[in-house]
């Protein structure tokens, strides 16, 4: 199996750490997905924003997600997920995503599975601060509590499918 | 009846500064059952808490998994309440 390194952290997110994951020999693919803080959101001036986690658990839900693109595409493959926690300046990265592997396909897929299962599934919340002085918890997806039953029942892959409650554009 | 601390995330920090309240159950409890304590306790400490739907949106959770609405909440003495989600 390859290596996977899960961890959410305060501090700024800094792309040189993130090529510390080394692509295994006979791995000529690495792709990445880095996702920023963002000035916009429906219409309000974001001037920055607090993200809140369940620390274990969302390690723990990382780990989970790795784990399922590696069996589903690459058992081989060598991910990286690292998510900040606390504020995040507009520009600055929230998360970043890396995936090596034997060929590229495998690492595009890996990564766009890992940042789209993350947002309905990781315990992770954030509070934006508007221009004007007023802030706002963004609602996202309802958790699905039956997760452990039925994630693995459906071919299309591990999102319980429930309506998005967002406000957010995704 | 047993003593359980509930953790607040996202959208209830702003009700509970503390990020925690305590509530007492029966032993034989299930996730739904103890969500209604959970709701009862927040419009206590917070008048400013009227979205009851919050509560009925979010998951409980231990630090390893999400629990299902019919678990029962047994010998467990630290939970998480969480709203829906928006990593990323």
């Amino acid at each position: 199996m390859g290596k996977i390194d899960v961890r959410v952290t305060t501090s700024s997110l800094e792309m040189s750490d993130c090529f510390s994951l080394k692509p295994s020999p006979g791995h000529g693919a690495m792709n990445s997905f880095v996702g920023n803080v963002r000035n916009l959101n429906l219409g309000k001036t974001v001037i920055k924003m607090e993200y809140d986690c369940f620390i274990p658990l969302c390690e723990k839900t990382f780990f989970d997600i790795a784990k399922e693109a590696q069996d589903k595409w690459c058992t081989d493959a060598n991910i990286l997920i690292v998510h900040r926690h606390g504020k995040v300046e507009v520009g600055e990265a929230s998360v970043v995503i890396f995936a090596t592997t034997g060929h590229r396909d495998e690492a595009y897929r890996i990564t766009r599975y890992i940042i789209e299962e993350i947002k309905v599934r990781a315990p992770i919340w954030k509070k934006e601060f508007y221009e004007n002085g007023e802030t706002d918890w963004v609602r996202g997806h309802a958790l699905c509590q039956h997760r452990k039953v039925d994630h693995h029942e459906n071919g299309r892959g591990h999102s319980c499918g429930r309506e998005i409650l967002s406000h957010e554009a995704r | 009846m047993n003593e359980i601390e509930i953790r607040l995330f996202g959208a209830f920090r702003k009700f509970v500064s503390s990020g925690s309240i305590k509530v007492h159950i029966p032993s034989q409890f299930t996730v739904a059952q103890l969500k209604e304590i959970v709701k009862c306790e927040l419009q206590r400490q917070s008048s400013e808490f009227t979205d009851s739907n919050l509560v009925y949106e979010s998951a409980v959770a231990t630090e390893s998994e999400v629990l299902a609405e019919d678990d029962m909440v047994k010998d467990l003495r630290h939970l998480a309440l969480l709203p829906p989600v928006c990593g990323g």
